[in-house]
């Protein structure tokens, strides 16, 4: 009996530390797998990762910057600029869209809402 | 009583207890902590129970009857079939760590309910064709665990105690 | 024993073999001014493909019919109805319809919502593009030719009574639309999706994972809160969706037809409603209506409303919260 918990107590560790194992890694890899998905004219032009600081030009269009964790849109060839007003996007699928452009860039990824109103 | 009729006899009440205990875990909302997939799986006692008092296919039937009863009185479609997926995974790796005969009930049930946990999520993920969902695995686990091992103890204390009056 | 054995082997194999839904979305550009999303759980991508064709071509049919800036081969659209304004057009009998709802509307918001207020809107138009302000004079000029009781409708056909007069559905084509081209995608079989036609949202079943989840934004950024739904429409009229700024003050899209200017009275509606349609229409009435009137109105239609005020103050009707 002895002999068996030890076993146990074995078995259960190992489990524990497994999971502890996968939580240390899950964290650390979802922090590099938020992106945020350009696109022009409903066509995949780009994935940004949000970690890191950078400078996209759209064709031309306009560019997407994205630093500190967010992503927003600057010199847009576009008339009415709306898109340049919108405030930095972070979140699981917000969204910036350029119409005049074809371009929308959103926040790629699970969890959030399914829509931002 | 002859030995068939004792086995079927103790497979029913089993059965019974088993549901008896989810019903209870039911109406006892301070056992679970409020996250989806968390609970003390109480009626796991009677399956642990079943696998070491009569064998496996005893232990698969009552844990059978208890996923399709708690999908009958209270569950939907989607949840009977990750608590399928769930059962079938664990089942497998209970009998597997009993025949090798180096864990007590305990480490047994403990590994069990570990891999009912990776069996649910990973249906749950295909299902919902959401990947991410596995991300709650480590936190599953580790409650899948203990609460594994909790019902192991439970059911090594109560064979204690059970134990002598078996034998007639 | 065997039989049990079976049954169970059975039983645990059929579970491998069920279709999965899976998540699939799309995201067009080209119909309402505005960003539409479509998201659906379907067994394959061809599936979806279907689906969202339909939608989008749905959105596309009544964009085209709804358009008061462009025409259309063979379409007597709303711009073909403003530009015979004096004349009898015989418009698609979604545009009569829209008509009709629009007149609806202009008695239940008491004459806060008028599809008629299209000389109007139109000026403000052309300003937010050139980044100018309206000239006062113009604005009340323009407004005399406003009145929806000239707006005649007999038979199929559609007069203007006022030759200047135009008609302008922004804040009800959008919710129209999505309510259409929703009970499309339903009728076709589809039974868990979402669409958003520019924060016009439209649900119908849930995710697998449990109901479809709406962020509602702060006017000032951030998020507010997030409604559940399964089968009710959302949407949010709010000030910072669309304007622009003179001299470093802001003037937004949604124009109280007594002042002819932007609205203050709140900075965002959010309305949760079974119909898009009524949805889309309820939250640019409650944005011009004060508390009380707004609070009767989508009690009419059992809806559930959010307000946020200028001041940043939040205020719910009783039932909100429950979808919170």
């Amino acid at each position: 009996m002895n002999k068996l918990f030890r076993h146990d107590l074995a078995l259960i560790l190992a489990i524990v530390l497994t999971a502890l194992a996968l939580g240390a890694a899950s964290t650390l890899l979802t922090k590099e797998g938020e992106t945020v998905e350009v696109r022009l004219r409903g066509e995949l032009y780009a994935e940004l990762p949000l970690s890191r600081d950078a400078e996209l030009d759209v064709d031309g269009l306009c560019t997407v910057v994205v630093k500190d964790g967010g992503a927003y849109v600057r010199n847009s060839s576009c008339r009415n600029k709306i898109c340049q007003r919108h405030p930095p996007i972070s979140r699981a699928g917000e969204t910036i869209a350029c119409l005049p452009n074809g371009v929308t860039v959103r926040v790629a990824g699970e969890g959030g809402a399914d829509f931002y109103v | 009583m002859s030995d068939k009729t004792r086995r079927i006899a103790l497979l029913g009440l089993l059965t019974a207890l088993c549901f008896g205990l989810s019903y209870l875990e039911l109406m006892l909302p301070a056992l679970s902590v409020g996250v989806p997939g968390i609970k003390a799986g109480l009626a796991n006692i009677c399956v642990v129970a079943a696998l070491y008092l009569l064998g496996p296919w005893e232990a698969a039937a009552v844990n059978l009857a208890r996923i399709l009863l708690n999908w009958l009185l209270f569950g939907s479609f989607t949840g009977l079939l990750y608590s399928l997926a769930g059962g079938a995974l664990s089942f497998g790796v209970m009998i597997v760590l009993k025949k090798s005969g180096a864990f007590s009930p305990v480490g047994v049930s403990a590994a069990g309910g570990a891999a009912h946990n990776i069996g649910q999520l990973g249906v749950a993920a295909l299902m919902t064709g959401t990947p991410a969902l596995m991300l709650y695995l480590p936190v599953l686990l580790t409650f899948g665990t203990a609460a594994g091992a909790l019902n192991g103890l439970i059911f090594t204390a109560v064979q204690k105690r059970i134990k002598p009056r078996r034998k007639e | 024993m065997k039989k049990l054995l079976c049954v169970t082997v059975v039983l645990l194999l059929l579970t491998g073999c069920e279709a999965y839904p899976k998540r699939f979305s799309a995201t067009y550009t080209d119909v309402f001014d505005t960003v539409t999303e479509f998201t659906a759980y379907c067994g394959s991508e061809e599936e979806f493909e279907a689906l969202a064709g339909a939608v989008h071509g749905e959105l596309k049919r009544l964009h085209e019919i709804f358009d008061i800036y462009n025409n259309y081969e063979g379409l007597d659209n709303a711009k073909t109805l403003n530009d015979a304004a004096g004349q009898t057009v015989f418009p698609p009998e979604e545009l009569v319809g829209l008509i009709e709802a629009g007149r609806d509307w202009y008695s239940l918001s008491g004459g806060k919502l008028n599809i008629a207020f299209g000389t109007v809107l139109s000026l403000w138009h052309r300003c937010r593009e050139e980044g100018l302000l309206p000239d006062p004079e113009e604005l009340s000029e323009r407004a005399k030719h406003c009145d929806i009781s000239l707006v005649d409708v007999g038979g199929e056909g559609v007069t203007l009574a006022d030759p200047v007069m135009s008609l302008d559905f922004g804040a009800i084509a959008k919710g129209y639309a999505a309510q259409k081209a929703a009970e499309l995608a339903a009728g076709m079989g589809g039974e868990s999706f979402a669409l958003s036609v520019g924060g016009n949202v439209v649900t119908r079943g849930r995710k697998p994972s449990g109901k479809w989840e709406i962020g509602i934004q702060n006017p000032d950024g951030g998020l507010l809160t997030t409604v559940k739904v399964s089968g009710e429409a959302v949407v949010t009229s709010g000030d910072y969706q669309r304007f622009y700024e003179v001299d470093g003050v802001k003037y937004h899209h949604i124009i109280d037809p007594d002042t002819l200017y932007p609205a203050s009275l709140w900075r965002s509606v959010t309305v949760i409603a079974e119909n898009s349609a009524d949805a889309d229409a309820l939250s640019t009435s409650l944005f011009l209506l004060p508390l009380e009137d707004g609070k009767a109105l989508a009690e009419k239609f059992g809806a559930e409303a959010l307000w946020v005020s200028p001041d940043g103050g939040v205020v719910r009707t009783e039932g909100f919260s429950g979808y919170e």
